[in-house]
């Protein structure tokens, strides 16, 4: 028999906050407009990161399943997830900051062995690869 | 011994479209529904035809508009066309001076979002170089939604 769980609010039962839920991979929520479900973890962000990557070695500020980023050059980064991805076919967004001299600072992934299940190799670039002083990103996809 | 919730759907009681949770500093609460990504894909638009998705959530098809120029058809669709799509596009190993920008496919022009629709989106991929652009197929494109589904 199908189960339906009607609450407002989530939290542990220790009612310390929301840290300790554990959702199974297969529930669905409810959308916003009443009318259709999506699946909650496929939804779910599996990491993401804002970095300096104008610094020397470069400054995580605040980052979700992270364990650590590579600087590999000027404008050329790797991020290791804390926990890995099931495969290297996720979807990666995100943005470097506006380049100067009417340039375009793009944010790229290699088309070969840019994307594998522990990290993520990102560029920015105006033309040829610069160093950002914000590049974020997010990940969205399948956790191993 | 820490709880397992184990449910198959989950709604709210107030509003079935809105379950809010703590945050995590626990000082906050959120809409669940608000922060799920609604829509994510990796897919690849230098193949013959029309583009193929590698892995996606939410998606129904692609539509090959051209060199550069693809629609996005959704599953489920948003319920209205103001919702936010992030994007990242592949560079092309070794071709430093380029870069391969990626866009919301509208027209400046008209200050429209012509492409931007709740059941689909248009995206754009330039090869931008200095002095020039010009439309490309490259092997692999990112994109992602945040908004209300209907």
């Amino acid at each position: 028999m199908t189960s339906q769980l009607n609450v407002d609010t989530i939290v542990d039962k220790a009612g310390s906050g929301g840290t300790n839920i554990k959702v199974a991979n297969n529930a669905v929520a409810v959308a916003e407009g009443g009318s259709a479900t999506t699946t909650v973890v496929q939804g779910l962000a599996k990491a993401w990161v804002n970095f300096d990557g104008d610094a020397s070695g470069i400054a995580i500020r605040d980052s979700f399943n992270v364990s650590g980023n590579t600087d590999n050059g000027t404008g050329d980064y790797t991020i290791t997830f804390s926990n890995a991805m099931s495969n290297g076919s996720y979807s990666l967004a995100g943005a470097g900051e506006a380049g100067g001299g009417g340039s375009v600072m793009a944010l790229a992934v290699n088309d070969t062995g840019g994307l594998t299940t522990a990290s993520a190799r990102i560029f920015t670039k105006t033309g040829s690869p610069a160093d950002s002083n914000v590049v974020t990103s997010t990940i969205n996809g399948d956790l191993a | 011994m820490a709880s397992i919730l184990k449910v198959d759907s989950m709604q709210g009681v107030t509003s079935a479209g809105d379950i809010t949770i703590t945050s995590e500093g626990g000082s906050a609460t959120q809409s669940l529904q608000q922060g799920v990504n609604k829509l994510w894909v990796n897919f690849d638009t230098n193949t013959t035809g029309t583009p193929a998705a590698r892995d996606s959530f939410n998606v129904a098809s692609f539509t090959d508009n051209g060199t550069g120029d693809a629609t996005i058809s959704m599953t489920n669709n948003m319920s209205n066309g103001n919702y936010t799509i992030q994007s990242a596009v592949t560079t092309y190993h070794g071709q430093t001076d380029y870069r391969y920008p990626t866009f919301i496919k509208g027209d400046i022009s008209a200050d429209s979002w012509g492409a931007v629709a709740t059941g689909s989106f248009g995206t754009i991929t330039h090869a931008v170089q200095n002095g020039g652009s010009a439309y490309t197929d490259p092997s692999l494109v990112m994109k992602s939604v945040l908004g209300d589904l209907a």
